[in-house]
């Protein structure tokens, strides 16, 4: 099965989508993404890091340390009133988006 | 402002150990995820440090979110055309402001004039004690004047005698040669023993003293009347001249320098002289062949800026070779890299240079031997600290853009980061990649090398960017 590298612009996306079901570790966030995708995203999983941190700053996540079930200690982020406002934008554009590229791939 | 800059270092402090222990655990997470799929412990440890990348790049980045949310922007770089021109124009520019206020002006202009004679007004240099009038009378000759090497014992201060070499001349001498003085009127008409003294006589011996003009100087056991100093790079036979006197007891001159009358040539002059029979002992001989003293400033610039530059390139080669490797378009990038620090490193040299001219080669002050050694051991090693912030800043540029990388992330053990040199990653912000500069041990210097992007990096950038 061929791996597809991530589209540029969509890891914010994917991220904030997969915290939408509820509060999440960052390991965890990466591996849902890999079983909603079938393992076919090729992304390195650090990458995730820094888009968390700059998506806390900018408010449309927060972050709180916990447990994990085997007792671990663990870092979940979950999001914000003004994360789910910018999922909604972010779901707008890439939808708007891929609609136009399906339209011009089908019909030119 | 104590309390602030301690706040900050504790909160640096705590995002580091939080992004520390995120990665630590995600790391932990996947080893056991690749365990449970029947992976060695230490094939389960590598596998899952390349699914995650580059721990260091990511807590650079981590950081640089973390505290403002996106990377920093670049400073503002002015077009690298208008760096380059500002930093060449810089020791042109110093040089007019600085040289022409001291004795180079005059010096200079008489080299220059000399020169463009000897394409466009030929001199001639011939024996012959009445040569000169000989010619004059053909209409071969605008004037010439006659000269005699001699070297003569000078005695200065408490009675200490030195050889000293010089020639005696015609008074019309330096008149002729077109030689401007840096001080005094030159040789007067029946004006008795006179002598112009060299611009280094004048400067070692003599104090550099302008008012030396009018005094006496004693030259093999007679006396002159000093009544001018001449311009620093000027010399008619030899470097090493120290002087040129007139004296009215020594009226022989082995030599005679002539100019010629604007419509000949050597060999026309000397067509014209051999018909009226007077060729005697010499034929006319450019005095192109009589070598002209560069100024040694002048000939320091050039040859110092070369050396460095020849050292500058070397360095830069043998740091190359390996940072290159897998680089695309390396021969572009390689040509870049070397202009760039050519345009960084020669304008402040020949920079340096100049002041170091102004200073001690042309301000017209007496500098006793030790100070100009001192003076030279700075500007050497000025010229080194140079080179020396040349390579390192090249060394930390992005060997595609060349812009300054960022973020550098210590490496190695708490030992080796706490007591010694650790290796060190730097990261392009334009994300073409990074650069890794390991620790220098005892037994050699290790290469750095450039790794190029990541998808990592393209994702960030290019999100970064859009934000």
């Amino acid at each position: 099965m061929t791996r597809l590298n991530l589209l540029q612009g969509t890891l914010d996306l994917l991220a904030l989508k997969v915290l939408e079901g509820g509060p999440l570790h960052g390991y965890a966030i990466s591996q849902r993404i890999q079983e909603l995708s079938d393992s076919r995203l090729q992304v390195e999983e650090g990458s995730l890091y820094p888009a968390l941190y700059r998506m806390e700053k900018r408010g449309w996540i927060g972050s709180q340390w916990g447990k994990t079930a085997l007792g671990r200690r663990a870092r979940f982020y979950s999001l914000t009133a003004a994360g789910l406002e910018q999922l909604g934008h972010e779901r707008e554009n890439w939808e708007e988006m891929s609609g136009v590229i399906n339209r011009i791939m089908r019909e030119a | 402002m104590v309390n602030q800059i301690v706040q900050r270092w504790l909160e640096r402090r705590r995002l580091k150990q939080q992004i520390n222990e995120e990665i630590a655990f995600h790391i932990e997470q996947a080893v056991e995820e690749e365990l449970e799929r029947g992976l060695s412990p230490s094939d389960a440890r590598r596998e899952a440090r390349r699914r995650f990348g580059s721990a260091r790049s990511v807590r650079g980045l981590c950081l640089e979110f973390a505290r403002h949310g996106e990377l920093k922007p670049d400073r503002p770089q002015a077009p690298f055309a208008v760096l380059a021109v500002v930093a060449a124009s810089t020791p042109v520019v110093l040089a007019a402001l600085l040289l022409p206020q001291h004795v180079y002006q005059q010096p200079i202009q008489a080299i220059d004039t000399l020169a463009v004679s000897t394409r466009s007004v030929p001199w001639v240099r011939m024996d012959g004690r009445r040569f000169d009038e000989l010619g004059q009378e053909l209409g071969v000759f605008q004037g010439s004047a006659g000269f005699q090497p001699i070297s003569l014992q000078g005695v200065f201060g408490s009675n200490a005698e030195h050889w000293l070499t010089g020639l005696s001349v015609t008074p019309n001498f330096l008149d002729l040669l077109e030689t401007p003085l840096l001080h005094g009127a030159g040789f007067q008409p029946r004006g008795g023993d006179q002598v112009v003294v060299s611009h280094e006589l004048w400067r070692s011996r003599l104090g550099a003293d302008p008012k030396v003009i009018g005094r006496s100087l004693a030259l093999g056991g007679a006396s002159y009347k000093i009544v001018g100093v001449a311009p620093a790079a000027f010399w008619a036979l030899r470097p090493t001249e120290n002087f040129w006197l007139t004296n009215s007891s020594r009226t022989e001159r082995a030599w005679y320098v002539a100019r010629l009358s604007s419509h000949l040539t050597p060999e026309s002059a000397d067509t014209a002289l051999a018909a009226g029979g007077l060729v005697a002992t010499g034929r006319p001989v450019s005095l192109s062949q009589i070598r002209q003293r560069a100024p040694r400033a002048a000939l320091w610039i050039v040859s110092s800026n070369w050396a460095l530059l020849l050292i500058l390139g070397l360095v830069q080669t043998v740091s190359l070779r390996q940072t290159l490797v897998g680089v695309r378009a390396r021969w572009r990038a390689a040509a870049l890299s070397y202009l760039f620090l050519s345009v960084k490193a020669l304008p402040v040299l020949a920079s340096l240079a100049v002041c170091w001219t102004a200073l001690v080669e042309s301000s017209g002050v007496a500098f006793s031997p030790v100070f100009a050694f001192c003076a030279s051991f700075l500007f050497l090693l000025a010229s080194i600290a140079v080179v020396w912030w040349s390579l390192v800043d090249q060394t930390l540029r992005c060997v595609h853009c060349l812009r300054t990388l960022r973020m550098p992330l210590d490496r190695g053990t708490v030992g080796s980061i706490l007591f010694d040199l650790p290796g060190s990653e730097y990261i392009c912000s334009h994300g073409h990649g990074t650069l890794y500069l390991p620790a220098p041990t005892s037994a050699r210097l290790q290469e750095p090398t450039w790794t190029p992007p990541s998808g990592l990096w393209h994702e960030l950038v290019f999100s970064n960017k859009k934000a």
